[in-house]
């Protein structure tokens, strides 16, 4: 089926071939690139949007803990049993499951949520251009550019990115591997300068954790009302984000081609150290220094990343900003574009990759989509989920109905149409249950997952001709 | 030892044993010196 030449790369990335066992990573391999990874530029974006939410301490502390390690246990019982056992990347495990013309449609999806995801790292990015510039920033309710000076920024870190991408992705790949550790860090500083800068404004005297937990209760997640324009975050809602913010990479499955190299399934447990410390240790620095901001003017709502680092760390904290916006945003659109690629693969990869930064960078210039980040991450997360439970069904379940899994690589079908309503029908009753049911997008994914899955057995039904079961024969 | 110095200035600052100013000014030290030093030691361990 490969030509020749995709067998002679497939050697290299094994993309159309089980991973061999001499290609098995260790553990701390995974750890160290969980860990990396979940560090980004939009999570100066999602901490601040909590305190903005309305949180409480106990939704914080307590919700994040909990929705992180469901995040932890969905890599490690959902995503990386099927992906040791298969070895196969996201995408041929989908073809096989599918059908090409449907991974094609799967693809086009995954590359326009990429798309918007990398715009949004770059717009983080722009904003601490902003600090040296001094141009008007958008605010927390801006939808649309409001300054030429905006405009500019977004249009210059998003080109660079961009250019950067398409020339020297491994390069900016090697650069990431030695910013992290650091990054990391000066993420922990913001947390312990904006923790500190508390205390000296309030007067709080901390002798223990109950002092703290006063503090935080009291000035940094105090509850109640959200600000204008934004909706309010319950213990439920930080659990079901911080669990579905990844959707996408554990229910969804695109992390089967993460841990296809993994020796054993439990090594999917390094995902804590991407959970734990981007999206519980980040997420909470970064939202301290928004509270801090908030004390001092509570009028000075906008949710800038540059500025708000700046006054905490100084340069070092500018650098944060820019460095964690583009190390994210140059994997995010150098995968946005190998999904472009799938539909044009007689395009080079160079242009792919520059016309899907170009993309990106326009969609960057827009503040609309890191202003609502929390509900994009849940769109982004609900699109792409349904396919994620396409493939469980498929590899645990389907044979138990008497129905055929990768039934377009048995049947030759380039369309599944089964999988295909099933991602389809998901799609639109979860949308929906949100406009008319009252149902939240932030909880709406987890009915979805069935609703998905029970589509596509009973589609299935009528689409596959059927294979009895060894037993009964 | 540069990231040591990066977290131990924010530390010495919520002790109360540092300004805000100093700290950013070892947080951007630090930040250079790791840069270099880390470039180096990546370059090295590949060659």
């Amino acid at each position: 089926m490969a030509n020749e030449q995709e067998q002679k790369h497939s050697h290299d990335e094994y993309e159309r071939q089980p991973v061999p066992q001499s290609a098995l990573l260790g553990f701390r391999d995974f750890v160290g690139m969980y860990a990396g990874e979940h560090c980004a530029g939009t999570e100066l974006m999602i901490g601040p949007l909590f305190v903005a939410a309305g949180v409480s301490v106990f939704d914080v502390i307590v919700g994040l803990f909990v929705g992180n390690a469901l995040a932890v246990l969905s890599w490690m019982f959902l995503c990386a049993p099927i992906a040791v056992r298969a070895r196969l990347t996201l995408y041929y495990q989908l073809e096989k499951i599918c059908g090409r013309n449907l991974v094609t449609l799967y693809n086009i999806a995954n590359g326009v949520m990429f798309c918007f995801l990398a715009g949004a790292m770059i717009t983080v990015s722009a904003t601490a251009v902003g600090v040296w510039f001094k141009f008007p920033m958008p605010g927390l309710n801006d939808l649309y550019p409001n300054s030429t000076g905006w405009v500019l920024a977004v249009l210059a870190v998003g080109g660079l990115i961009s250019v950067v991408a398409a020339f020297g992705y491994k390069a900016v790949a090697r650069f990431a591997n030695i910013a992290a550790p650091w990054m990391v860090l000066v993420f922990l500083t913001f947390g312990i300068i904006g923790l500190k800068q508390f205390i000296d404004v309030t007067g709080a005297d901390i002798k223990g954790p109950g002092d703290l937990w006063r503090l935080a209760g009291e000035h940094i997640w105090k509850g109640g009302a959200p600000l204008p324009g934004q909706v309010k975050f319950t213990f439920w809602h930080v659990t079901f984000f911080a669990w579905f913010c990844n959707m996408a990479m554990h229910i969804g499955m695109a992390d089967l081609s993460v841990f296809r190299f993994a020796r054993k399934s439990k090594y999917a447990i390094a995902s804590g150290a991407g959970m734990y410390v981007g999206h519980y240790m980040a997420w909470i620095c970064a939202s301290i220094l928004y509270a801090y901001q908030l004390h001092l003017n509570a009028a000075d709502t906008d949710v800038l990343p540059g500025p708000m680092a700046y006054k905490a760390a100084g340069i070092a904290g500018l650098l944060c900003v820019i460095i964690a916006g583009w190390t994210t945003a140059n994997p995010t659109i150098y995968r946005a574009g190998l999904a472009f690629q799938a539909i044009i693969p007689k395009t080079p990869r160079f242009t792919v990759t520059l016309l899907t930064g170009a993309l990106a960078t326009i969609m960057g210039l827009f503040p609309a989509i890191a202003m609502k980040l929390l509900g994009f991450v849940m769109l982004y997360g609900m699109i792409l989920m349904p396919m994620g439970a396409v493939i469980f069904v498929d590899f645990r379940l389907i044979k138990k109905f008497g129905l055929q899994s990768n039934y377009a690589e048995m049947s030759g079908k380039l369309f599944n149409w089964a999988a295909g309503l099933a991602w389809i029908c998901t799609v639109v009753i979860c949308l929906i249950l949100v406009k008319y049911a009252g149902i939240q997008i932030f909880f709406v994914s987890l009915p979805g997952w069935f609703i998905a899955a029970l589509l596509y057995i009973t589609v299935s039904f009528l689409y596959q001709k059927k294979v009895r079961p060894e037993e009964e024969k | 030892m540069s990231l040591i110095v990066l977290t131990g200035s924010a530390l010495l600052f919520l002790a109360g044993r540092m300004e805000l100013q100093q700290v950013k000014l070892y947080m951007m030290i630090s930040t250079v010196i790791w840069f270099v030093t880390a470039t180096i030691w990546h370059t090295a361990k590949k060659s």
